[in-house]
C-alpha cells in the first residue's frame, strides 16, 4: 500500500507545530495588498499577525487569491515522486476556488503519475474546522486505514464539525462578500454580535446575535458545548484575530469550565481567514452533532 | 328653573365647549409636570384627544343624545393621545355606552352614563392609579349622582360634581406622593376639570371660543422649503369630513366601500374613511385631491376638508403627527411589520435602518394618537404588526390603536423609552416566524437596558435629595435624579457615573439637538477612560429635549 499524505492550505489554520506532529503539508494561498501579493505563511513568514491585524485596523483593504495552479502542481509532483497517494482537504468551495483548481492540477498530476491518486475534497468547514479534520484524517493515515477509508470517513464526519464564531462587526465579512446574514443583521448593531457558523454548504452564516462582547464569548462556547455532548473527541480549537490577551484568557478558560477539557488548541487566526473575519473575531471549533443548518 | 333632559344638540355644544375650555388652558395643564424637566404635554394631548370628538360632534336639531355620543366617543377614540388622552376617550366611550338608544337624558340618565364612564375609564388601565384623573372622575361621579334628588336638574348635577371635582383635583398629592414631591396637582385630573367645567358653561349658556384650534396647521408653520423645482414626492394628506346628502345618495345604505375602492384606484394610500351616523370621515394620502373632492361631492357636502402638502416640512411646534414610511406603496403583504414610534431625523432614520417598516412621529411633547397608529399599520400591510411606542406615556394610544385594528394582529412591545425602543430593534430576528420567540427577544433586550436621560429644569424644586435650579443640567433614570450639574456634560458623566452597570458592556449616547459634537466627544473620551470594558457609540439622534440619551446595555 502506498503511503498517503493529507495536504491543507493556508485556511486551515494549522500550527507547524501541529502539521509536523501529523505530518502534514500545506498548499499557500496569497494575500494582496496594495496589488502586492504576498503568499499566506502559516508561520506568519512574510508579516506578523499583528502586523496584518493592524493593517485592517487602520482601514487597509487586504485581500486574498486562492491557491495558484503553480502551487498546487509543485506539491502535487513533489509528493507523487515521492510515491505518496494525496488527500487535499481545501477551503470550503463556497469561499473560495482552490478545490477546482486542484482538481484540475490533480488530473493533470495524475496522467504523468498513474500509479498516483490525488483527491481533493471539499470539507466543508474553514479554518481550524478545515484543519481539524485534516488532523483526523491524518490520524486515521497513521491507523493504517486504507485512502478510500479515509474518503468515507471524511465524507461521513465532516458536517460533525461545528464551528461557532463572533465578531465585533459583520463588516468585514459583508465587504468580502464571505457571510450569508438575513435582515436581522441589517443596521447599526452597536454593540450586538452576530454568531457565525459554518452551514451544510461551508458557507459562513450569521445564525443569531446577542448583545455585548461577553455575552457572545459565553454564547459561542455554550452552543459549542452543546453540540459536543455525547462527543469522545474533547479537543477544542480557538481561533483568534489578534484579540487581547484577556479575552483569549477568558474564552479557554470558559472552555475549560463549560466544556470539561483539557485538550484546547489557540492560536491566531490565519491570514487568509483573518483578512475577511477582520481583527477582534474569535472562533471555537471541535467534532460534536452533525451541522442541520442550511443558510 | 334648570334644565330637565340631555338633547343630543346640548351634548354636543357641551363636548365643544369642553374642547374649548381645555384649550385655553392646555399651557397650564402642560405646566403641572411632576418632573421639572421641558417635556409636559398633558394639556396637548388631551385637548388634541377631545377635539377628536368635538370636530364630529356637530350640532344638530333632534339628534338623539346617543348618537351624538358615538359620534363623539368614536372621534376621542382616534384621536387619544397620550395615556390621560387615552383615559379620557375611554370616559367617553364609557358615556356612550351608557347612553345606548337613549333619545334625551334626564338628569340620572346622565348621571348613570358617567359612571358607565368611569368604569370604562378604570377598565381600560391595567393597575389603575390613585391620585389620577381617574380619581378625580369617580369621586366627583359618585359624589353628584349621589346628591340627586327628584328635583335635581343638570345645573345641580354639574355644579356639585364640579366642586368635588376640584377638592378630588387638590387631594391627589395625597394620594400620589411623586405629585406632593413636586408640588403640582394631577396634570389629567385638572386636564379633566377644564372639559368638565367648559361642558358645565355650555349648558349655562355660555360660549367659551378659543382661536388656538391644535389640529390644524398654521400658514407660518410652513417653512418654505417647497419652491418651484422641489420634487414632489409625498403627494397630499387629504382630510374631510363630508356630510352625506339625501338628494345625492341613500343616507342609510350609504356605505364607504366605494370610495375606499375609488380612493385606492387613483392610487390613494393609507387610506382611513369610516361612516359615522350620516357623515363621512376621510383620511387618504394622495397626488390628486381634486379627484377625492369630485368623488366626495357624488354624495354629500363638505363640512370640513384639509390639504396638506406632504413634501413640505413644518416647524417643530405645530407639526402634524403622521406617520412616515420608507416607501411610498407598500402593496405585497407582509407576514410581520414592525411600527415603531420617533421623533428626530436621526433617530427616525435610525430606527428605519433597523428595520421599521414605518416610523410614528413622535417627539417627548407630541404625542401620536391612536389614528397615527392606525394610519401606520395601514401603510406597513402586514398580517402581525410589532409596535414599539418608545415612550410610556404613548403605550396606552398605542394599545387602543391595536384594538381599534381589525386587519392586522397588532402587538405592542411595552418600550417606554427611546433608548429601549432601540436596544429592542437591534434584537430583532424574525427568521423564526413565531411572534412570542420574535417579541420575547424584544422584551428581554428592554430588560437589559438601563437608560439615562439628560435635560434642563424648568424650574426650582427639591427632588430627590437635589436641590434643583431652573436651567441646570439634570440626569436621570427611572424617573430619579442621578445629577444635578450646571454643566451639561459634567451632569451627563455624572450620570453615567451613577448608573449601575454590573453585566452592562455597552453604552450607546443619542446625542439630540442641541448636543455638539465637541460634548459627545467628551463624554466619549469621559466614558472610555472611566469604563473601559464598556463599548460606547455614538448615534446622531436630534431629538428635542433630551441632550442625551444613554442606553446603557
Amino acid at each position: 500500500m502506498r503511503p498517503i499524505k493529507i495536504v491543507t492550505d493556508s485556511c486551515s489554520d494549522l500550527p507547524k507545530a501541529l502539521r509536523d506532529k501529523y505530518s502534514i503539508e500545506y498548499v499557500k494561498m496569497n494575500t494582496v495588498h496594495n496589488e502586492k501579493e504576498t503568499p499566506a505563511s502559516l508561520d506568519w513568514e512574510y508579516y506578523s499577525a499583528k502586523e496584518l491585524y493592524d493593517l485592517i485596523r487602520n482601514g487597509e483593504r487586504v485581500t486574498t487569491t486562492q491557491v495558484p495552479a503553480q502551487e498546487f502542481s509543485q506539491m502535487f509532483t513533489k509528493l507523487a515522486e515521492e510515491g505518496y497517494d494525496v488527500i487535499y482537504l481545501s477551503c470550503p468551495g463556497v469561499l473560495s476556488g482552490s478545490v477546482n483548481t486542484g482538481l484540475m492540477v490533480a488530473k493533470d498530476i495524475m496522467e504523468k503519475y498513474p500509479e498516483a491518486r490525488i483527491a481533493c475534497v471539499d470539507p466543508l468547514a474553514p479554518c481550524m474546522g478545515e484543519g481539524m479534520i485534516a488532523i483526523k484524517a491524518a490520524e486515521l493515515v497513521a491507523e493504517g486505514k486504507t485512502f478510500d477509508e479515509v474518503l468515507a470517513y471524511i465524507d461521513e464526519n465532516k458536517l460533525r464539525m461545528n464551528q461557532f464564531c463572533t465578531v465585533n462587526t459583520l463588516d468585514y465579512l459583508k465587504r468580502a462578500g464571505r457571510v450569508k446574514a438575513s435582515s436581522a443583521f441589517f443596521g447599526n448593531l452597536f454593540g450586538v454580535k452576530p454568531i457565525i457558523i459554518s452551514d451544510i454548504n461551508g458557507q459562513n452564516t450569521a445564525i443569531k446575535k446577542v448583545k455585548g462582547r461577553l455575552t457572545s464569548i459565553d454564547e459561542i462556547v455554550n452552543l459549542l458545548a452543546e453540540a459536543m455532548q455525547g462527543e469522545e473527541d474533547r479537543r477544542v480549537f480557538v481561533g483568534h484575530a489578534d484579540c487581547t490577551q484577556e479575552e483569549v484568557d477568558y474564552v479557554v478558560n470558559k472552555v475549560k469550565e463549560v466544556i470539561g477539557t483539557d485538550e484546547i488548541v489557540v492560536d491566531f487566526i490565519g491570514p487568509i481567514i483573518g483578512a475577511s473575519v477582520g481583527p477582534g473575531a474569535l472562533v471555537v471549533y471541535g467534532w460534536g452533532k452533525k451541522v442541520e443548518l442550511e443558510g | 328653573m334648570g334644565t330637565q333632559n340631555l338633547t343630543g344638540e346640548m351634548f354636543a355644544q357641551m363636548v365643544q365647549n369642553g374642547a374649548a375650555n381645555l384649550r385655553n388652558n392646555a399651557q397650564t395643564v402642560n405646566d403641572l409636570n411632576v418632573f421639572p424637566i421641558p417635556d409636559g404635554d398633558t394639556g396637548d394631548n388631551m385637548c388634541r384627544t377631545i377635539e377628536g370628538g368635538a370636530s364630529v360632534a356637530t350640532v344638530e336639531e333632534n339628534a338623539p343624545v346617543s348618537e351624538v355620543c358615538s359620534k363623539v366617543a368614536e372621534g376621542m377614540l382616534l384621536s387619544a393621545r397620550g395615556n390621560s388622552g387615552v383615559i379620557l376617550s375611554q370616559f367617553f366611550e364609557g358615556i356612550n355606552l351608557g347612553m345606548k338608544d337613549v333619545q334625551t337624558a334626564d338628569v340620572k340618565a346622565v348621571a348613570e352614563a358617567f359612571r358607565a364612564g368611569v368604569k370604562q375609564a378604570y377598565s381600560s388601565v391595567i393597575t389603575p392609579t390613585e391620585g389620577t384623573i381617574l380619581t378625580v372622575m369617580r369621586e366627583a361621579t359618585d359624589v353628584a349622582a349621589e346628591k340627586i334628588t327628584d328635583n335635581s336638574t343638570l345645573e345641580d348635577f354639574f355644579k356639585t360634581y364640579i366642586k368635588e371635582m376640584y377638592l378630588s383635583l387638590d387631594r391627589t398629592p395625597e394620594l400620589l406622593p411623586v405629585l406632593k414631591e413636586a408640588g403640582v396637582i394631577d396634570s389629567g385630573g385638572a386636564g379633566f376639570s377644564f372639559i368638565i367645567e367648559g361642558m358645565y358653561k355650555a349648558l349655562k349658556g355660555e360660549e367659551i371660543t378659543s382661536d388656538k384650534m391644535m389640529t390644524t396647521v398654521s400658514a407660518e408653520a410652513v417653512t418654505g422649503n417647497f419652491d418651484v423645482d422641489t420634487e414632489m414626492e409625498f403627494g397630499y394628506c387629504t382630510e374631510a369630513l363630508v356630510q352625506l346628502r339625501s338628494e345625492k345618495t341613500d343616507v342609510e345604505s350609504f356605505t364607504v366601500d366605494a370610495l375606499i375602492e375609488y380612493l385606492e384606484s387613483i392610487g390613494g394610500d393609507s387610506i382611513v374613511a369610516f361612516k359615522t351616523g350620516t357623515k363621512v370621515k376621510l383620511h387618504v394620502h394622495t397626488f390628486t385631491p381634486d379627484k377625492v373632492l369630485a368623488y366626495c361631492l357624488t354624495f354629500g357636502e363638505f363640512i370640513t376638508v384639509k390639504i396638506e402638502n406632504m413634501s413640505i416640512q413644518h416647524s417643530e411646534t405645530t407639526v402634524e403627527n403622521r406617520f412616515e414610511r420608507k416607501e411610498v406603496v407598500n402593496n405585497e403583504r407582509k407576514k410581520f411589520g414592525v411600527v415603531a414610534v420617533a421623533g428626530g431625523e436621526g433617530l427616525k432614520e435610525m430606527f428605519t435602518s433597523l428595520g421599521a417598516d414605518a416610523i410614528v412621529d413622535g417627539q417627548q411633547t407630541m404625542n401620536p394618537s391612536s389614528e397615527d397608529f392606525i394610519n401606520a399599520f395601514d401603510a406597513v400591510n402586514a398580517d402581525t404588526i410589532i409596535v414599539l411606542p418608545n415612550n410610556s406615556n404613548i403605550v396606552m394610544a398605542a394599545k387602543q390603536a391595536g384594538e381599534l385594528y381589525k386587519d392586522s394582529d397588532v402587538v405592542v412591545v411595552e418600550s417606554t423609552t427611546i433608548a429601549e425602543g432601540y436596544a429592542a430593534l437591534t434584537m430583532l430576528d424574525l427568521s423564526s416566524e413565531d411572534i412570542e420567540v420574535i417579541t420575547d427577544d424584544l422584551k428581554m433586550a428592554i430588560e437589559g437596558v438601563t437608560t439615562g436621560l439628560v435635560t434642563y429644569a424648568v424650574r426650582d424644586t427639591n427632588q430627590d435629595g437635589f436641590e434643583i435650579k431652573k436651567d441646570n443640567w439634570l440626569g436621570f433614570s427611572k424617573k430619579t435624579i442621578l445629577s444635578v450639574e450646571e454643566n451639561k456634560v459634567q451632569c451627563a458623566c455624572k450620570l453615567l457615573d451613577s448608573i449601575d452597570k454590573t453585566g452592562k458592556e455597552v453604552i450607546i449616547a443619542i446625542a439630540g439637538k442641541d448636543a455638539t459634537a465637541e460634548e459627545l466627544n467628551a463624554v466619549h473620551e469621559y466614558a472610555s477612560k472611566n469604563f473601559p470594558l464598556v463599548e460606547f457609540y455614538e448615534v446622531d439622534g436630534g431629538q428635542d429635549i433630551y441632550s442625551f440619551i444613554f442606553a446603557v446595555e
